[in-house]
Protein backbone atom coordinates (compact mmCIF):
# COMPACT_ATOMS: atom_id res chain seq x y z
CA UNK A 1 0.00 0.00 0.00
CA UNK A 2 1.43 3.38 -0.95
CA UNK A 3 2.01 6.02 1.71
CA UNK A 4 1.29 9.73 1.36
CA UNK A 5 5.03 10.22 1.07
CA UNK A 6 5.14 7.96 -2.00
CA UNK A 7 2.40 10.04 -3.61
CA UNK A 8 4.41 13.18 -2.90
CA UNK A 9 7.61 11.66 -4.30
CA UNK A 10 6.07 10.24 -7.48
CA UNK A 11 3.51 12.90 -8.32
CA UNK A 12 5.28 14.09 -11.47
CA UNK A 13 5.58 10.53 -12.80
CA UNK A 14 1.84 10.16 -12.21
CA UNK A 15 0.99 13.47 -13.87
CA UNK A 16 3.29 12.67 -16.81
CA UNK A 17 1.72 9.19 -17.10
CA UNK A 18 5.04 7.49 -16.58
CA UNK A 19 3.96 4.94 -13.97
CA UNK A 20 3.48 1.31 -14.88
CA UNK A 21 -0.20 0.29 -14.95
CA UNK A 22 0.23 -1.54 -11.66
CA UNK A 23 1.82 1.48 -9.97
CA UNK A 24 -0.85 3.71 -11.46
CA UNK A 25 -3.62 1.58 -9.99
CA UNK A 26 -1.92 1.64 -6.57
CA UNK A 27 -1.55 5.38 -6.89
CA UNK A 28 -5.21 5.88 -7.75
CA UNK A 29 -6.30 3.58 -4.94
CA UNK A 30 -4.42 5.76 -2.49
CA UNK A 31 -5.97 8.90 -3.97
CA UNK A 32 -9.39 7.31 -3.61
CA UNK A 33 -8.99 6.93 0.14
CA UNK A 34 -6.83 9.99 0.97
CA UNK A 35 -8.31 13.46 0.72
CA UNK A 36 -4.97 15.14 1.51
CA UNK A 37 -3.22 13.46 -1.38
CA UNK A 38 -6.13 14.21 -3.73
CA UNK A 39 -5.73 17.80 -2.69
CA UNK A 40 -1.98 17.65 -3.23
CA UNK A 41 -2.24 16.13 -6.71
CA UNK A 42 -4.87 18.70 -7.72
CA UNK A 43 -2.56 21.47 -6.51
CA UNK A 44 0.44 20.02 -8.34
CA UNK A 45 -1.59 19.82 -11.53
CA UNK A 46 -2.72 23.43 -11.05
CA UNK A 47 0.89 24.51 -10.45
CA UNK A 48 2.15 22.78 -13.59
CA UNK A 49 -0.65 24.20 -15.75
CA UNK A 50 -0.09 27.70 -14.37
CA UNK A 51 3.60 27.55 -15.31
CA UNK A 52 2.72 27.42 -19.00
CA UNK A 53 1.21 30.89 -18.52
CA UNK A 54 4.62 32.31 -17.56
CA UNK A 55 6.06 32.05 -21.05
CA UNK A 56 7.57 35.35 -22.11
CA UNK A 57 9.74 36.73 -24.87
CA UNK A 58 12.95 38.69 -24.41
CA UNK A 59 12.61 42.48 -24.38
CA UNK A 60 12.44 44.31 -27.70
CA UNK A 61 15.95 45.80 -27.30
CA UNK A 62 17.51 42.34 -27.11
CA UNK A 63 15.45 41.20 -30.07
CA UNK A 64 16.46 44.23 -32.17
CA UNK A 65 20.17 43.78 -31.48
CA UNK A 66 20.04 40.08 -32.16
CA UNK A 67 18.04 40.44 -35.37
CA UNK A 68 20.48 43.03 -36.71
CA UNK A 69 23.37 40.68 -36.00
CA UNK A 70 21.59 37.74 -37.63
CA UNK A 71 20.70 39.68 -40.76
CA UNK A 72 24.31 40.74 -41.15
CA UNK A 73 25.44 37.19 -40.55
CA UNK A 74 23.02 35.69 -43.05
CA UNK A 75 24.03 38.21 -45.70
CA UNK A 76 27.69 37.34 -45.31
CA UNK A 77 26.84 33.62 -45.29
CA UNK A 78 24.82 34.04 -48.48
CA UNK A 79 27.65 35.86 -50.24
CA UNK A 80 30.30 33.50 -48.86
CA UNK A 81 30.91 29.80 -49.18
CA UNK A 82 27.35 28.70 -48.51
CA UNK A 83 25.38 28.36 -51.75
CA UNK A 84 22.71 30.96 -52.35
CA UNK A 85 19.16 29.83 -51.90
CA UNK A 86 16.28 30.80 -54.14
CA UNK A 87 15.15 34.32 -53.38
CA UNK B 1 4.21 31.05 -38.57
CA UNK B 2 4.63 27.35 -39.44
CA UNK B 3 8.08 25.80 -39.37
CA UNK B 4 8.59 25.44 -43.13
CA UNK B 5 7.65 29.09 -43.75
CA UNK B 6 9.98 30.04 -40.94
CA UNK B 7 12.92 28.07 -42.33
CA UNK B 8 12.35 29.44 -45.83
CA UNK B 9 12.19 32.95 -44.37
CA UNK B 10 15.42 32.45 -42.43
CA UNK B 11 17.22 31.10 -45.48
CA UNK B 12 16.01 34.09 -47.50
CA UNK B 13 17.23 36.53 -44.83
CA UNK B 14 13.70 37.68 -44.02
CA UNK B 15 13.67 40.06 -41.03
CA UNK B 16 10.23 38.95 -39.79
CA UNK B 17 11.44 35.33 -39.62
CA UNK B 18 14.53 36.36 -37.65
CA UNK B 19 12.42 38.47 -35.31
CA UNK B 20 10.14 35.49 -34.72
CA UNK B 21 12.91 32.98 -33.92
CA UNK B 22 14.80 35.40 -31.71
CA UNK B 23 11.61 36.15 -29.76
CA UNK B 24 10.83 32.47 -29.40
CA UNK B 25 14.27 30.93 -28.87
CA UNK B 26 16.71 33.48 -27.46
CA UNK B 27 15.59 33.13 -23.83
CA UNK B 28 15.54 29.36 -24.09
CA UNK B 29 19.02 29.29 -25.60
CA UNK B 30 20.32 31.31 -22.65
CA UNK B 31 18.65 28.88 -20.24
CA UNK B 32 20.35 25.90 -21.87
CA UNK B 33 23.75 27.63 -22.09
CA UNK B 34 23.57 28.77 -18.46
CA UNK B 35 22.55 25.31 -17.28
CA UNK B 36 25.60 23.74 -18.90
CA UNK B 37 28.34 26.33 -18.54
CA UNK B 38 27.04 28.95 -16.09
CA UNK B 39 26.13 32.59 -16.65
CA UNK B 40 29.70 33.79 -17.18
CA UNK B 41 29.95 32.34 -20.69
CA UNK B 42 26.27 31.92 -21.55
CA UNK B 43 25.83 35.06 -23.66
CA UNK B 44 28.95 34.32 -25.67
CA UNK B 45 27.77 30.76 -26.33
CA UNK B 46 24.35 32.01 -27.45
CA UNK B 47 25.97 34.46 -29.88
CA UNK B 48 28.16 31.69 -31.32
CA UNK B 49 25.12 29.44 -31.53
CA UNK B 50 23.15 31.99 -33.58
CA UNK B 51 26.02 32.22 -36.04
CA UNK B 52 26.20 28.41 -36.23
CA UNK B 53 22.43 28.24 -36.77
CA UNK B 54 22.61 30.63 -39.73
CA UNK B 55 25.58 28.82 -41.24
CA UNK B 56 24.13 25.33 -40.78
CA UNK B 57 20.51 26.04 -41.63
CA UNK B 58 20.84 25.07 -45.33
CA UNK B 59 21.93 21.64 -44.11
CA UNK B 60 19.16 21.24 -41.49
CA UNK B 61 17.67 17.80 -42.19
CA UNK B 62 14.42 18.22 -40.24
CA UNK B 63 14.92 15.08 -38.16
CA UNK B 64 13.64 17.05 -35.18
CA UNK B 65 11.89 20.37 -34.68
CA UNK B 66 13.77 23.57 -35.47
CA UNK B 67 13.63 24.50 -31.79
CA UNK B 68 15.22 21.22 -30.67
CA UNK B 69 17.87 21.53 -33.37
CA UNK B 70 18.76 25.07 -32.31
CA UNK B 71 18.92 24.06 -28.63
CA UNK B 72 21.09 21.09 -29.54
CA UNK B 73 23.56 23.47 -31.20
CA UNK B 74 23.66 25.60 -28.04
CA UNK B 75 24.17 22.50 -25.94
CA UNK B 76 27.03 21.21 -28.13
CA UNK B 77 28.82 24.55 -28.16
CA UNK B 78 28.41 24.95 -24.40
CA UNK B 79 29.78 21.47 -23.77
CA UNK B 80 32.75 22.01 -26.07
CA UNK B 81 33.51 25.26 -24.30
CA UNK B 82 33.11 23.60 -20.95
CA UNK B 83 35.72 20.99 -21.83
CA UNK B 84 38.03 23.79 -22.88
CA UNK B 85 37.48 25.63 -19.63
CA UNK B 86 38.10 22.33 -17.81
CA UNK B 87 35.17 22.82 -15.53
CA UNK B 88 32.81 20.10 -14.43
CA UNK B 89 29.19 20.17 -15.49
CA UNK B 90 26.95 22.15 -13.15
CA UNK B 91 28.47 20.72 -10.00
CA UNK B 92 25.86 22.07 -7.64
CA UNK B 93 23.04 20.33 -9.47
CA UNK B 94 24.93 17.06 -9.94
CA UNK B 95 25.56 16.88 -6.20
CA UNK B 96 21.96 17.86 -5.64
CA UNK B 97 20.82 14.82 -7.57
CA UNK B 98 22.40 12.53 -5.01
CA UNK B 99 20.03 13.84 -2.39
CA UNK B 100 16.53 12.58 -2.09
CA UNK B 101 13.75 15.12 -2.19
CA UNK B 102 13.87 16.91 1.12
CA UNK B 103 10.60 15.61 2.41
CA UNK B 104 11.62 14.83 5.96
CA UNK B 105 9.81 17.77 7.52
CA UNK B 106 6.57 17.13 5.61
CA UNK B 107 5.87 13.57 6.72
CA UNK B 108 5.51 11.50 9.86
CA UNK B 109 7.79 8.47 10.23
CA UNK B 110 4.90 6.24 9.06
CA UNK B 111 4.71 8.16 5.76
CA UNK B 112 1.56 10.17 6.44
CA UNK B 113 1.41 13.94 6.00
CA UNK B 114 2.69 15.79 9.07
CA UNK B 115 0.96 18.91 7.87
CA UNK B 116 -1.41 18.15 4.99
CA UNK B 117 -1.60 20.54 2.03
CA UNK B 118 -3.84 23.51 2.84
CA UNK B 119 -6.93 24.50 0.91
CA UNK B 120 -5.98 26.95 -1.80
CA UNK B 121 -7.97 30.13 -2.13
CA UNK B 122 -6.53 30.61 -5.65
CA UNK B 123 -7.22 27.09 -6.85
CA UNK B 124 -7.10 27.32 -10.66
CA UNK B 125 -4.13 28.15 -12.91
CA UNK B 126 -5.89 31.36 -13.99
CA UNK B 127 -6.45 32.49 -10.39
CA UNK B 128 -2.85 31.68 -9.46
CA UNK B 129 -1.53 33.97 -12.16
CA UNK B 130 -4.21 36.64 -11.70
CA UNK B 131 -2.83 37.52 -8.25
CA UNK B 132 0.08 39.85 -8.94
CA UNK B 133 1.77 39.08 -5.63
CA UNK B 134 1.45 35.34 -6.11
CA UNK B 135 2.72 35.56 -9.66
CA UNK B 136 5.74 37.50 -8.41
CA UNK B 137 6.31 34.86 -5.70
CA UNK B 138 6.23 32.11 -8.33
CA UNK B 139 8.67 34.00 -10.55
CA UNK B 140 11.03 34.62 -7.62
CA UNK B 141 10.91 30.92 -6.68
CA UNK B 142 11.63 30.02 -10.28
CA UNK B 143 14.68 32.30 -10.34
CA UNK B 144 15.93 30.83 -7.06
CA UNK B 145 15.89 27.23 -8.35
CA UNK B 146 19.27 25.57 -9.03
CA UNK B 147 20.21 26.22 -12.69
CA UNK B 148 19.64 22.70 -14.01
CA UNK B 149 16.28 22.33 -12.23
CA UNK B 150 15.13 25.67 -13.59
CA UNK B 151 16.17 24.74 -17.12
CA UNK B 152 14.41 21.38 -17.07
CA UNK B 153 11.25 22.94 -15.61
CA UNK B 154 11.32 25.83 -18.09
CA UNK B 155 11.80 23.58 -21.10
CA UNK B 156 9.13 21.12 -19.94
CA UNK B 157 6.40 23.11 -18.21
CA UNK B 158 6.79 26.57 -19.72
CA UNK B 159 7.95 25.68 -23.23
CA UNK B 160 6.29 22.28 -23.53
CA UNK B 161 9.23 20.24 -24.88
CA UNK B 162 9.13 16.44 -24.45
CA UNK B 163 11.26 15.00 -21.63
CA UNK B 164 13.21 12.87 -24.11
CA UNK B 165 14.22 15.98 -26.06
CA UNK B 166 15.17 17.83 -22.89
CA UNK B 167 17.33 14.99 -21.58
CA UNK B 168 18.97 14.77 -24.98
CA UNK B 169 19.75 18.49 -25.14
CA UNK B 170 21.08 18.64 -21.58
CA UNK B 171 22.71 15.18 -21.71
CA UNK B 172 20.83 13.94 -18.68
CA UNK B 173 19.75 10.39 -18.06
CA UNK B 174 15.98 10.06 -18.18
CA UNK B 175 15.76 9.32 -14.46
CA UNK B 176 17.90 12.33 -13.53
CA UNK B 177 15.79 14.54 -15.76
CA UNK B 178 12.65 13.34 -14.05
CA UNK B 179 14.10 13.88 -10.58
CA UNK B 180 15.15 17.43 -11.49
CA UNK B 181 11.72 18.21 -12.91
CA UNK B 182 9.93 16.84 -9.88
CA UNK B 183 12.15 18.67 -7.40
CA UNK B 184 11.59 21.94 -9.24
CA UNK B 185 7.83 21.44 -9.32
CA UNK B 186 7.75 20.59 -5.63
CA UNK B 187 9.58 23.79 -4.76
CA UNK B 188 7.08 25.84 -6.74
CA UNK B 189 4.17 23.98 -5.20
CA UNK B 190 5.60 24.69 -1.73
CA UNK B 191 6.01 28.36 -2.58
CA UNK B 192 2.38 28.63 -3.70
CA UNK B 193 1.15 26.61 -0.71
CA UNK B 194 3.05 28.80 1.74
CA UNK B 195 1.80 31.94 0.04
CA UNK B 196 -1.81 30.83 0.24
CA UNK B 197 -1.48 29.75 3.89
CA UNK B 198 -0.01 33.17 4.65
CA UNK B 199 -2.96 34.86 3.00
CA UNK B 200 -5.44 32.95 5.14
CA UNK B 201 -3.64 33.64 8.43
Amino acid sequence: MLKCRDIHDRASDYLEKRLSWRARIQFRLHLFICVHCRNFIRQMRTTVTALAGLKKSPDSGTIDNQVTLLLRQSQSAASGSIPKKDR
Amino acid sequence: MDEETLITGLLAGDEAAFRHVVGEYHGLMRHVARAIIGSEFADEIVQDAWVAVIQSLPRFERRCSLKTWVLQIVSNLAKTRLRRERRSIAMGDAADLELLVATGQLFQPDGHWLEPPGNWHHDTPELLLASEQLRAAIETALTALPEMQRTVLTLRDIEGLEMEEICNILELSESNGRVLLHRARLRLWQTIDQFQRGEVE
